[in-house]
């Protein structure tokens, strides 16, 4: 049953948003995975502990009140805290110093025992160790958007390969079952890596690069972030840079890389028009089968309606609103609702026509015979003989919202200004002579355009 | 005299499988042969092997040997099914006609002329008249017989056509059977006709019975409708069905003076003027009449799926009370509904697509009667098992089945939630005479068993025949009782 054609759209559009959602470990500048020793942690708790030794001994010293001697204690106390909690020393010596340090509280004399205890914690490097840290800075550093969609890949895969193969192998439930627990998993592990302060230190590894030593590191496959710039390498085109890190699609005016960017900006591009896809399928099904199954004066109201929203020029009335409601929306979202307001028209009719053939069929007679109630004829027979010409014209529709967003987003309309998106970067490239700017993008419309042209093709009904 | 075509074990084969073998026949100029068989047999495959016209998919076993040794396209006539599908709607029947002379370089002037001679001689009186209309002018019949002219233009040897008469009321079907018998008889047409109907088969001189894409007889037609012992020819012959009726038969629904009128854009059309009919438990009351005479609207009012301008639709319940059917309230209507059923002509879909036939037949069951899923499904499978039907079915969808099956499964559907009353509008339209026949002892043996009302709308004067217990003609608005044999 499965079209070839069919099943390459919806792998191919499937890997484009798979490779859109995995953007932030696919193309980042931070480590996908690091262990690390924090140096600089260890050496101040170092610092502290012997500005915190000289300070008891100079009071000591100075003859100075048993309170002030206190304080001083409590203050050498807290910084070895401090350092045993950095070290890695086994847990025995430092319950034995912890003891010995008990049993010299308040009594000045032993300052010695004191001070020959704590030299190791002073000169010996290795005893107040530095702390490791392990883990992974992407996952630390991503917003809860990422973590989202990172957490929604388990349910694309399953929808493209029904999508392809007409089923799920081994049963729908085990495959939603394993998407929702893969989902789980990987949002539960992502709210870990938001929790540890520690390797949220290591997003700034690359800063504090002198301060850090690594012992291993994983890096995604591009080592660029989306808006890191370097403007010495502003401009340079695919291939005329050479160095480890190559940009392999070149940079825009600010030395951004292409290739980062593009991937970044994939997901925005392709959300919105699944979004408008998904709103203009929602109402247009809603109204169309609202209007062919009451009829009278509210599918005349409805049609006018239809009739005057299609009248209107889009990407004019696009314009307009957005200039109007700049700065107050999310642009994205209003873009693809924007596009859904007029894209539901086309849908709407042509599920009213279907609505309508339907509804006189004769299995819907001969259900209506026997007295079965029309909630149940509607839910069971109407909707889903409807549902086909709907996703088709949503597709369709899903199709040229790319178009609308690429076009409106040029004109810089759709996006605020660091966030890349396909029409955007498009945009950025400022002439026709930085191809490597303007052609990867244009050509992702152009594919995803087909895709969904494609998977938005009529399925024949089955027919005698 | 010498032989116009002769046939040598011709076979046909596709990928998968021999659709048809060994068929062996000898035609002389001026003869006709009737090919028939179930749906499926091979018939209309016989009939493209023999006018050349097989798919690239197909092999041809054997050898078709023509007198005339000129390209088959013209020296054989083709006239296929589906009179409309068949014409441009754009073009003038003349037009229509006289297409087939272009590809045969006859020059333009002579074509008004042949078109004329060709419509003439497929029997339309007023020739000079039918050239200048559009096919949408015509009835189904008179589309036939364009469809034949288009055939004759060329003035070939040979005719082959498929289903001549499927489409056609028995009048027309009688009149293009008399057209055929002339220009056989005339001009020493060799026509060959694949075809469902008696009527055909009896026109032929010769008969040749196909069976699974084996030929099971061959010989003059008189001789092979004789012998009985063919499944085919008894459905055929079969007239009446063993009945055993009611002692006492209750009246269920009664249709009291209804008329019926629909206005559109202003006009009004008075389709009923004063219908009456009732129908009894146990009983079979077959509704007959022309198109367009008002059957589906009569059955819509005694359905209650449209109110009547005037008179009543009385139903009565298990108790014996009456109800004033046509004139109450949905809301009230709707509990009594149940014991109403109804099943449609099949192609036109009587059976929802994308419904697998058991989901098909539990679900009047499961929302009306409340009955648990797993009882419902013991009950459809028992009655997939009652109707013959093998339990493999129960997992496919209706376009997987053959048009008897479907007629069955929708004869489940209707059956399941035990209905008082019961309308079959020609559910045997699209079946083979075997099919229809099988399916009308099948709706006998279940009316005689439950004892519904049945009532039976229907075109086809064999399946009336064949199951009515009484029979109504609706003309002019109006019923009228007929005799039982309409022959």
């Amino acid at each position: 049953m499965a079209d070839p054609l069919r099943s390459l759209a919806a792998c191919v559009l499937g890997a484009l948003l798979a490779l859109a959602w995995l953007a932030p470990l696919v193309a980042n500048d931070k480590p996908l995975w690091a262990d690390a020793r924090d140096v600089q942690a260890a050496q101040l708790a170092q610092e502290e502990l012997g500005a915190a030794l000289d300070q008891y001994r100079t009071v000591l010293a100075a003859d100075a009140t048993a309170a002030q001697a206190s304080t001083a204690w409590t203050e050498l106390e807290r910084a070895w805290e401090q350092a045993a909690a950095r070290s890695s020393a086994p847990e025995s010596d430092v319950a034995r110093v912890r003891s010995t340090m008990t049993e010299c509280a308040g009594r000045p004399e032993r300052l010695v025992d004191v001070q020959r205890l704590l030299a190791p914690w002073l000169d010996n490097v290795e005893l107040p160790r530095v702390r490791r840290m392990v883990g992974s800075p992407v996952l630390a550093s991503v917003d809860s958007g990422a973590l989202l969609r990172l957490a929604l890949l388990p349910v694309l895969a399953c929808l493209v390969f029904w999508t392809a193969r007409g089923r799920l192998p081994g049963g729908h439930r085990l495959w939603w079952a394993l998407g929702l627990a893969a989902s789980t998993v990987l949002v539960w592990f992502g709210l870990q890596a938001v929790q540890q302060p520690e390797l949220a230190r290591v997003d700034t590894y690359r800063v504090e690069r002198a301060q850090v030593h690594v012992d291993k590191v994983l890096w995604p496959m591009v080592q660029h972030g989306p808006a890191q710039t370097q403007l010495s390498e502003a401009w340079s085109a695919p291939g005329g840079y050479t160095r480890p890190n190559p940009h392999w699609l070149g940079t825009d005016g600010l030395g951004r890389d292409a290739l980062s960017r593009l991937l970044h900006g994939s997901a925005i591009s392709l959300e919105i028009a699944l979004l408008a896809g998904a709103v203009a399928l929602a109402l247009g099904w809603l109204i169309g089968t609202t209007c062919g199954l009451l009829g009278g004066w509210f599918d005349t109201l409805c049609v006018r309606l239809m009739e005057t929203l299609a009248s209107i020029p889009f990407l004019f009335l696009a314009i307009v609103v957005l200039a109007l409601v700049r700065g107050r929306v999310v642009p994205s979202v209003t873009v693809a609702l924007l596009v859904a307001a007029v894209a539901w028209v086309p849908v709407a009719r042509l599920v009213r026509a279907q609505t309508l053939v339907e509804r006189a069929r004769e299995h819907v007679l001969a259900l209506r015979v026997v007295g079965i109630p029309e909630g149940w004829i509607l839910v069971r027979h109407i909707l889903p003989a409807t549902l086909p010409a709907a996703a088709t014209a949503a597709a369709f529709l899903a199709g040229s919202a790319v178009g609308v967003e690429a076009a409106l987003s040029w004109l810089g309309l759709a996006t605020t200004i660091p966030q890349p998106t396909w029409g955007a970067l498009a945009g950025e490239a400022g002439g026709l002579e930085r191809w490597w700017l303007w052609l990867p993008p244009s050509l992702l419309v152009a594919l995803t355009c087909a895709c969904l042209l494609v998977l938005g093709e009529r399925r024949e009904e089955p027919r005698s | 005299m010498t032989p116009v075509l002769q046939l040598n074990d011709v076979g046909v084969a596709r990928a998968d499988a021999t659709v048809l073998r060994g068929v062996s026949l000898q035609l002389d100029q001026g003869q006709s042969l009737a090919i028939v068989g179930c749906s499926g047999a091979g018939k209309s495959t016989l009939l493209r092997a023999i006018a050349d016209l097989l798919d690239p998919a197909e092999t041809l076993m054997g050898s078709v040997i023509r007198a005339d040794t000129r390209p088959s396209w013209q020296v054989i006539g083709v006239v296929f099914q589906e009179p409309l599908a068949s014409l441009d709607p754009l073009w003038t029947i003349g037009r229509l006609v006289a297409e087939p002379l272009r590809s045969l370089g006859v020059p333009r002037a002579q074509w008004h002329a042949r078109s004329v001679r060709a419509l003439e001689a497929s029997g339309f009186a007023n020739a000079e008249h039918i050239a200048h209309l559009h096919p949408h002018e015509l009835s189904g019949g008179m589309r036939q017989r364009v469809l034949l002219a288009v055939a004759l233009v060329r003035e070939p040897k040979i005719l082959v056509l498929d289903e001549p008469t499927s489409a056609l009321d028995a009048q027309a079907a009688s009149g293009l059977l008399d057209d055929l018998e002339r220009l056989r008889r005339d001009q020493g047409l060799t026509w060959i006709a694949a075809t469902h109907a008696f009527a055909v088969a009896q026109a032929a001189q010769r008969v040749l019975v196909l069976e699974d894409g084996r030929p099971v007889s061959v010989g003059a037609s008189v001789d092979v409708l004789a012998d009985r012992s063919l499944p085919l020819v008894e459905a055929w012959h079969a007239r009446t069905l063993p009945r055993t009726p009611p002692e006492t038969s209750t009246l269920v629904l009664e249709a009291l003076d209804v008329h019926l009128q629909h206005e559109s854009h202003g006009r009004r059309l008075q389709v009923l003027r004063g219908a009456s009919l009732q129908l009894y438990a146990g009983r079979i009351t077959a509704l007959v009449g022309a198109s367009g005479c008002g059957k589906t609207s009569l059955v819509r009012v005694l359905l209650g799926l449209q109110s009547p301008s005037s008179g009543a639709v009385l139903y009565r319940d298990e108790h014996g009370v009456r109800h004033e059917w046509s004139r109450m309230r949905e809301a009230d209507r709707r509990p009594l509904r149940r014991a109403f059923g109804a099943v449609f002509q099949d192609p036109r879909g009587s059976l929802d697509p994308r419904q697998y036939v058991l989901e098909s037949i539990c679900e009047p069951m499961i929302v009306l009667d409340n009955l648990s899923v797993q009882a419902a499904l013991t009950r459809a499978l028992d009655l997939l098992r009652a109707v013959g039907l093998k339990p493999v079915l129960q997992s496919h969808l209706p376009h997987e089945m053959s048009g008897g099956e479907r007629a069955r499964i929708a004869l489940c559907r209707a059956v399941a939630i035990q209905p008082r009353v019961l309308v079959l509008d020609e559910p045997t339209a699209a079946l083979d005479p075997l099919a229809r026949y099988e399916f009308a002892r099948l709706v006998r043996r279940l009316v005689d068993e439950r004892g519904m009302a049945l009532l039976l709308v229907a075109h086809d004067p064999a399946l009336v025949e064949l199951l009515a217990d009484e029979i109504l003609e609706l003309k002019d608005g109006r019923c009228r009782p007929l005799p039982l044999s309409l022959s």
